[in-house]
């Protein structure tokens, strides 16, 4: 078993062996380094591997590599991730303050007690700040434990756990303060310089500040404990419940029905049904009327086709040819007619021997009829004729 | 109440009371089937659809109490998505990661587990009944 000769050797070793080392600290709650990972870290030189356990860094346990906990510890403590709270730390801190408060007062050198002087500063110091630290650790941890836990029963005991850690660090804070002020006033009053006084001031705010927080630590610890406790009673309720409505007596063995009549939530109503009444019009004179229509038949399948009603069959007479003869007067040759005259269009109309008689009314229409059909043909005069009550425009041949 | 939820009451009931022990039935079945899900199921508590299939897969308990859920006859993923369809509708999980399909419980929820907490069995029973 080597051990490292200096500081040196122990940095250089952990920058070398940076990636396995980083590897294995993430990998620190499940046991899966394998040796095959292991070498390939360490760019399959093998020596690397065999320096690390012969140093104490890593140790082989048959399967599977594990960092060794004095670097585990080292490095969840610096980078605050440790689970650990330790109030040992802060008790043996208290001891050798006392320890060194007495060597003050025996010591004769100046030399010598101002170094004792220090040592107590130092050692002030040292508690208020891991005393910071714990809190700061026990809050964590006590989040992640109500958080993360996933078995309600550990939850319950491992809160219970962190709340004596609780009961320990404010122990602890308690007896600094009573140390400082009370149990040695005597180097206190004696020793008090500048640099003491403020240390000391610093370490009573510290710890304040520390106590504080522990009294929330207190309030949150026991809230998470009653959630878990009410989990636990609703959960066992609603198995009695259940069991009860299973067995079909629950109407009669709970005040269900009680319960049910004094409240009247609305969720419990049946969704009120709005009747539409749909526009007819939409159904048969649009596409999407009819495309609705045909999945609406489609899904009730009755089949239903409208049958045309069959008309009687036809009899005799409508097979018979029936003529009708329609009378209308051939405009164009009208037209040819009255170019060839010499007539205006209107006298010419008038005049004319027609093969049926036509009424007056109907020979102002043929006379409009012409005139507007074969207009470029015919030349309209601004001169206008009386007919009786009719004036109308001379038109001539063009 | 401060619990962190409201709802809707109407004074003059429009509904039996056989009417409202149905749907409350089925609520104290669906309670039941979360809870055995996972016993932290409650306001805060995330999960996905995934999760309730990996964990039927594994826990037989869990796939019966999923098949008597609803009256129609579903597959079971069927069945959870109705479920948290359902629990949707009634404000008691709201979507917090759309892409991983991740619910999370709301306060609301808190109101079907004080309404069966505010049962009251009687005094016999209470010691009859098996855990």
């Amino acid at each position: 078993m080597a051990a490292f000769n200096n500081i040196d050797e122990l940095i250089r070793m952990l920058s070398r062996e940076k990636a396995l080392l980083k590897h294995m600290f993430a990998n620190r709650k499940n046991l899966n380094v394998r040796y095959d990972t292991a070498r390939e870290l360490v760019e399959y030189k093998e020596e690397r591997i065999l320096y690390l356990i012969d140093h104490g860094v890593i140790h082989d346990s048959g399967d599977f590599f594990e960092m060794e906990d004095v670097y585990l510890y080292f490095f969840e403590e610096v980078l605050n991730v440790s689970e650990q709270i330790n109030v040992a730390s802060v008790k043996e801190s208290i001891d050798s303050l006392n320890s060194a408060i007495d060597y003050y007062l025996l010591e004769n050198s100046e030399q010598r007690k101002y170094d004792y002087l220090k040592h107590v500063r130092k050692i002030l110091r040292n508690i208020a700040q891991t005393t910071f630290k714990n809190v700061i650790d026990l809050k964590r941890n006590i989040d992640n434990t109500y958080k993360n836990e996933p078995n309600y029963a550990i939850k319950k005991e491992k809160l219970k756990k962190l709340d004596e850690k609780r009961l320990g660090i404010a122990e602890m804070i308690r007896q600094t303060e009573i140390l400082i002020d009370e149990r040695q006033p005597g180097f206190f009053k004696l020793a008090m310089d500048v640099g003491l006084n403020n240390t000391v001031r610093d370490v009573k705010l510290q710890l304040t500040d520390a106590y504080h927080n522990l009294i929330e630590l207190d309030r949150q610890i026991i809230d998470y404990l009653n959630l878990i406790e009410y989990q636990n009673r609703l959960l066992k309720k609603l198995r009695r419940v259940k069991y009860l409505r299973d067995q079909m007596v629950m109407e009669s063995q709970t005040n269900v029905n009680q319960v049910l009549n004094s409240i009247s939530p609305l969720w419990m109503e049946n969704r009120p049904k709005y009747t539409l009444k749909l526009s007819v019009d939409f159904l048969r004179n649009t596409d999407e009327g009819l495309d609705a229509l045909k999945a609406l038949s489609a899904r009730i399948k009755t089949g239903v086709v409208a049958s045309k009603r069959k008309a009687e069959p036809l009899t005799s007479e409508f097979m018979d040819r029936a003529e009708k003869v329609l009378d209308s007067v051939n405009t164009l040759e009208m037209k040819n007619a009255f170019l060839a005259s010499g007539e205006d269009l209107y006298t010419f109309i008038r005049n004319y021997n027609y093969h049926k008689t036509l009424e007056r009314e109907a020979k102002l229409v043929l006379f409009c009829q012409i005139a507007s059909q074969y207009l470029p043909e015919l030349n309209v005069c601004d001169n206008f004729a009386l007919d009786n009550d009719i004036e109308y425009p001379l038109i001539f041949p063009a | 109440m401060g619990n962190g939820y409201f709802y809707f009451t109407r004074a003059e009931s429009k509904v039996e009371l056989a009417d409202k022990l149905e749907r409350f039935s089925r609520w104290i079945d669906r309670l039941d089937f979360l809870k055995t899900f996972n016993s932290a199921f409650s306001p805060g508590f995330s999960f996905s659809r995934f999760n309730i299939m990996e964990q039927m897969a594994s826990d037989i308990e869990l796939k019966e109490k999923a098949s008597k859920l609803y009256k129609e006859k579903l597959s079971l993923e069927e069945v959870v998505e109705k479920l948290v369809d359902d629990l949707e509708k009634l404000g008691f999980i709201e979507l917090e990661n759309d892409i991983d399909g991740i619910w999370k419980v709301t306060s609301a929820f808190h109101y079907i587990e004080e309404l069966v907490d505010s049962l009251i069995i009687s005094e016999e029973v209470e010691n009859e009944i098996s855990e």
